[in-house]
């Protein structure tokens, strides 16, 4: 991917850029809001990731100024800890997504991947489909090669979140951010416990364990199809 | 046994009375004073006039006493004095004045009952004088006593207006000085329960409240910035090294996967699992610092308790059974107040979170909402091994973690956590021996 990293710190935009790139993404950095405006709009990114605390113009006013000018590019607000009001107001002025600073480069990468995927699937009608798995949100009904599932909401969303996302990581705080609308990682293995449940279900025949395990990131589907 | 008033409307109630005594008894000295001089002055014309009429030393027969009644009769000076002379047969040889009965020898007053033509106050002087004779001159005393009632009306006027003058002022300064303390005790309550920001409202007048209203300020901009600067410290340090952290995490994840299958898995795995524990000790701090900072308050909106304590029941139930515990949920009706719904989410997990990872397996747990009085009494109960009663209040500090046995997770935040987020609500969090076991019972005022 391309990306477009707007970061006034230079050591910190350095040391991001490295990481992006150890991930095989190339990346660009925009050290102030105008320049962020003026490399956002003349040329093409995958992503654009926006700390918020900027010279000139803030992060929130990037976001802003970038949607009102159509610009439509999944932006990942980076904000400080402790600043819930930063991130909604950034929610609101056209950021698609917020992360606590530092945040993992792995992390980064899946928020964008996921925003890719929510904007690419406009008509799908709610059904999506990885390998032998298919999933209908709108009628909550998940079905394994012709076998239904019998999954409670909470599973049956972890399951959408996997298959939305299928070839690229879903992380333990997509998950709680999604499916539990925490703002906070629990103490316990809330995702483990889940994702033990869901994986009974979907293998309750003894077919192939579908979810792949990224420790200490998150889960991951591979569709191969 | 002395007595010494402490508080200001005790000390103004007193300088007050005294001030009114005082002035009473000067003021009525005043009086009694002029009223005398007045009557002493009517005694001493009375006795003159009746030592003229007797003549000197104590000669004049009645005759005489007649004839000089008669002369004074006519002369100016006398022109408001009465008189009467009498023989010892009680029959009138001379005077003016016509009396029913008369007074006791010796000076007297009489009024009306007395019937002397035109005089309501008058003084007589009775005198008994040669050949049995009594002589009486009586003064008409009516414009001595208007001037006496006057006198008397215009020191009690004194006095009222110098007493409403008093009390007044002092009520002034009892309330103006009280207005001052309330407004400084306002703010040292607020100050005491964490908005720092708080200050003591200055008119600009530059009186001495004012100056000192400003000093006290001043001390709380010390004080505010000092804080400030600890906390700001500990933060740079913790953003200072989280940043690193965050990276030696990425690094460590990585190693841990690419050491899949070779003897150096376990190794890198426990390391990931140290890294995890760290950061979330700072994840935990960042949000105490967020929750302390009372921001969110602006924040709260109506949130179903009840509501709050099923979803996460619902969410946790796996991790429960998982764990090899019994739990179930109790609620009894929604159970409303102002609250902010992610905080309280938080506050109902960290607390259920607790009793799970603080308790073997095969534990009882029991999370409840209900109300009590004006509270909400949000309660989580296990049948584990519970916390010593002298411990309860420890656990709830910051690091507070009870090392019984140091193999078992948790950075000793949770609790903290927990209380920070009652108090932001105006609530509070207690722990209770449930014999056996711990009882973590937070009570959210309804109305905050």
């Amino acid at each position: 991917m391309r990306l477009l990293v707007v970061e006034d710190d230079a050591r910190t935009a350095r040391l991001l850029v490295s990481d992006l790139a150890d991930l095989g993404h190339d990346s660009v950095v925009a050290p102030d809001g105008r320049a962020a405006l003026l490399q956002a709009t003349a040329d093409q990114f995958d992503a654009v990731l926006l700390d918020v605390m900027l010279p000139h113009v803030d992060g929130i006013g990037v976001a802003r100024a970038l949607r009102d000018r159509g610009v439509s590019v999944p932006i990942v607000m980076l904000t400080a800890l402790g600043d819930l009001d930063q991130r909604l107001v950034g929610l609101d002025a056209g950021a698609d997504d917020y992360l606590v600073k530092p945040a993992a480069p792995v992390e980064i990468e899946a928020r964008i991947k996921a925003i890719q995927r929510r904007t690419a699937r406009a008509n799908d009608g709610g059904v999506m489909r990885a390998g032998d798995i298919e999933v209908n949100e709108v009628k909550h009904r998940a079905v394994r090669n012709g076998r239904v599932l019998t999954l409670p909401k909470l599973e049956f969303q972890m399951l959408c979140e996997l298959i939305r996302n299928k070839n690229s990581v879903v992380t333990r705080q997509m998950f709680y951010r999604t499916v539990w609308d925490y703002d906070f990682e629990p103490a316990t293995n809330i995702v483990e416990s889940y994702i033990r449940r869901v994986r009974a279900q979907l293998c309750a025949n003894g077919e192939a364990d579908p979810i792949t395990t990224i420790r200490g990131v998150g889960y991951m589907i591979v569709d191969q199809g | 046994m002395s007595f010494r008033p402490r508080s200001l409307r005790a000390i103004m109630l007193l300088y007050v009375s005294v001030i009114v005594v005082v002035l009473l008894a000067v003021r009525g000295a005043n009086y009694v004073i002029v009223h005398d001089a007045l009557n002493r002055e009517v005694d001493r014309r009375l006795a003159q006039e009746a030592q003229e009429v007797i003549g000197e030393p104590r000669a004049g027969s009645v005759a005489t006493m007649a004839a000089r009644i008669a002369a004074k009769r006519h002369a100016h000076e006398s022109a408001d004095l009465l008189f009467l002379l009498q023989d010892r047969t009680g029959r009138r040889v001379a005077g003016n004045l016509d009396l029913g009965t008369l007074p006791p020898a010796g000076y007297s007053d009489f009024g009306d009952s007395a019937d002397v033509d035109g005089v309501t106050h008058g003084r007589a002087l009775v005198r008994r004088v040669a050949e049995g004779a009594t002589l009486v001159i009586a003064s008409d005393n009516d414009v001595v006593a208007a001037f006496d009632a006057r006198l008397f009306k215009a020191q009690l006027v004194g006095l009222i207006i110098a007493v409403l003058l008093f009390a007044g002022g002092a009520g002034a300064i009892v309330w103006e000085v009280s207005r001052r303390l309330r407004a400084m005790q306002t703010t040292v309550d607020a100050v005491m329960a964490g908005n720092l920001s708080s200050r003591v409202p200055v008119d600009g007048s530059r009186n001495e409240f004012d100056r000192q209203a400003s000093a006290f300020n001043a001390m709380l901009d010390r004080i505010d910035a000092l804080m400030a600067n600890v906390r700001h410290a500990a933060r740079d340090v913790a953003h200072e090294l989280k940043s690193p952290l965050a990276r030696l995490h990425t690094r460590v994840a990585a190693l841990e996967r690419h050491a899949a299958a070779t003897p150096l898995h376990a190794e890198s795995a426990a390391i990931l699992a140290e890294t995890d524990q760290v950061l979330e000790i700072f994840a935990s701090l960042m949000r105490l610092w967020e929750i302390e900072g009372g921001h969110r308050r602006s924040r709260f909106a109506p949130v179903d308790v009840a509501q709050v304590a099923h979803t996460v029941g619902e969410t946790l139930l796996p991790v429960a059974e998982d764990a090899g515990d019994a739990f179930s949920v109790t609620t009894a009706g929604p159970a409303m107040l102002s609250g902010d719904v992610h905080l309280l989410r938080q506050m109902v997990v960290n607390l259920v979170e607790n009793a799970i990872r603080h308790t073997p397996g095969g534990t009882r747990i029991a999370l409840s909402v209900q109300r009590v009085g004006t509270t909400l009494e949000i309660a989580v109960t296990d049948d584990g091994p519970g916390i010593p009663a002298e411990a309860h209040e420890t656990v709830i500090l910051r690091f507070g973690r009870l090392d019984i046995a140091s193999d078992r997770p948790g950075q000793g935040l949770g609790l903290t956590l927990v209380d920070a987020i009652a108090r932001l609500h105006g609530g509070s969090l207690r722990l209770e021996d449930a014999a056996p076991g711990l009882r973590a019972v937070v009570a959210l005022p309804i109305e905050p």
